[in-house]
């Protein structure tokens, strides 16, 4: 009867122990929120042509990996096709583009700066762990979006992050991007 | 030619102008000539007259001369009635119905003493023949509203799966639309809610 007890009370703590083990271990969960808010907060900001969130920025830690932020954006704020509109003209398709081109270097700018002040925020993450960045760009099915990725991923070395702070050249040399 | 001259000698004169007279009496009449004005006068004429005749052309002389007014020319009684009656419309006219209403009276007469049985075969051939030229016109009549018809529907197909992709289209950019629509309203409420819980939390 007693060991019959034994089992379901040892799986219990397993579970706790792996639900919770990470940020014990490691990252805090504040910590994480805190990033979350300054990529959120990056995003959201007013400008001549601010971007559009539309997934909330989630950063999670990964044992072994490092910290991950993933967030969904639209490069601009474009209205999709609705029946008030059914259809962008060839002329406002072609802009459309061209207003993501040139948003596209001020994105990658904005996220360099955020792996730098995620890796200052982050100071449980080992300096041998990875500070990374997901950015999931939305397009619209009717767009061209010949030229602009669907996501950028931003990775770097804590340390080298750490060792490239204050210096955008050095910054960007260290941190890695891929693109889709 | 009548000769003016009072002359008794006027005749030899003229067989004198016209060389006839004899040599023997020629020397005479010319002695008669110095000494007779009258003659002398017509002598001068004579010459005048032979020396215009001389001047004209030789001509052959005609077979026949004949007038306008003789009764040789006049025409036909015949041809003068076929002339008064084509110059003549009312007579024309009068002549066209004349003809035309013999015409229909002819028609008439044959068509009523026609026999019987020949009437009836004609009728039967006349209703054989419409009867094949309905047939025919029904047929092609049929025929191309049978093609009208396929033409139409193959055009309403065409225009109905065009419609319906249009439709797929729009409404595949509308969910699409619609998605992130969703996706920006719960981040923006998610927001809202952040803010409200830092303003708590200040």
């Amino acid at each position: 009867m007693k060991t019959w007890l034994f089992v379901p009370a040892l799986t219990a703590l397993a579970i706790a122990g792996l639900a919770f083990g990470s940020t014990e271990a490691g990252v805090s969960n504040k910590a994480l929120e805190a990033v979350e808010g300054m990529v959120n907060d990056k995003f959201r900001g007013p400008g001549p042509d601010p971007y559009d969130v539309l997934g909330a920025a989630h950063c999670a830690y990964i044992e072994g990996y490092g910290a991950i932020t993933t967030v969904e954006i639209q490069l601009i704020y474009v209205s999709g096709v609705n029946p008030f509109r059914p259809a962008y003209s060839p002329q406002e398709i072609a802009a459309v583009r061209d207003r993501k081109l040139k948003k596209l270097p001020v994105l990658r700018d904005a996220m360099r700066a955020l792996i730098a002040s995620s890796a200052t925020a982050l100071d449980s993450v080992p300096p041998n762990q990875r500070i990374a960045i997901d950015a999931k760009l939305q397009h619209f099915s009717w767009e061209d979006s010949k030229g602009i990725p669907q996501r950028i991923l931003m990775s770097a070395e804590k340390s080298k992050i750490l060792a490239a702070q204050g210096s955008p050249a050095a910054l960007a040399a260290a941190i890695e991007e891929q693109g889709q | 030619m009548s000769s003016s001259s009072t002359c008794d000698r006027s005749e030899e004169l003229r067989d004198y102008a016209f060389d006839e007279l004899p040599a023997s009496a020629r020397p005479a009449m010319e002695q008669h000539i110095t000494t007779c004005r009258d003659c002398a006068s017509e002598l001068d004429s004579l010459r005048l007259t032979t020396a215009a005749l001389r001047i004209l052309p030789d001509r052959e002389i005609p077979q026949r001369i004949a007038f306008v007014s003789d009764k040789v020319f006049e025409p036909s009684a015949t041809a003068r009635w076929f002339s008064g009656f084509w110059n003549s419309a009312s007579k024309l006219g009068f002549a066209s119905a004349c003809i035309l209403a013999v015409g229909l009276i002819a028609s008439a007469s044959i068509q009523y003493n026609r026999p019987a049985a020949p009437t009836q075969t004609a009728q039967l051939a006349s209703v054989d023949v419409s009867a094949q030229v309905n047939d025919a016109v029904a047929k092609a009549v049929a025929q191309i509203r049978s093609e009208d018809a396929r033409a139409t529907q193959a055009i309403i197909e065409a225009s109905e799966q065009k419609q319906t992709q249009e439709r797929r289209a729009m409404m595949a950019a509308m969910a699409e639309n619609l998605d992130v629509m969703q996706k920006r309203y719960n981040t923006r409420a998610l927001f809202a809610s952040n803010d409200a819980l830092r303003g708590d939390g200040q």
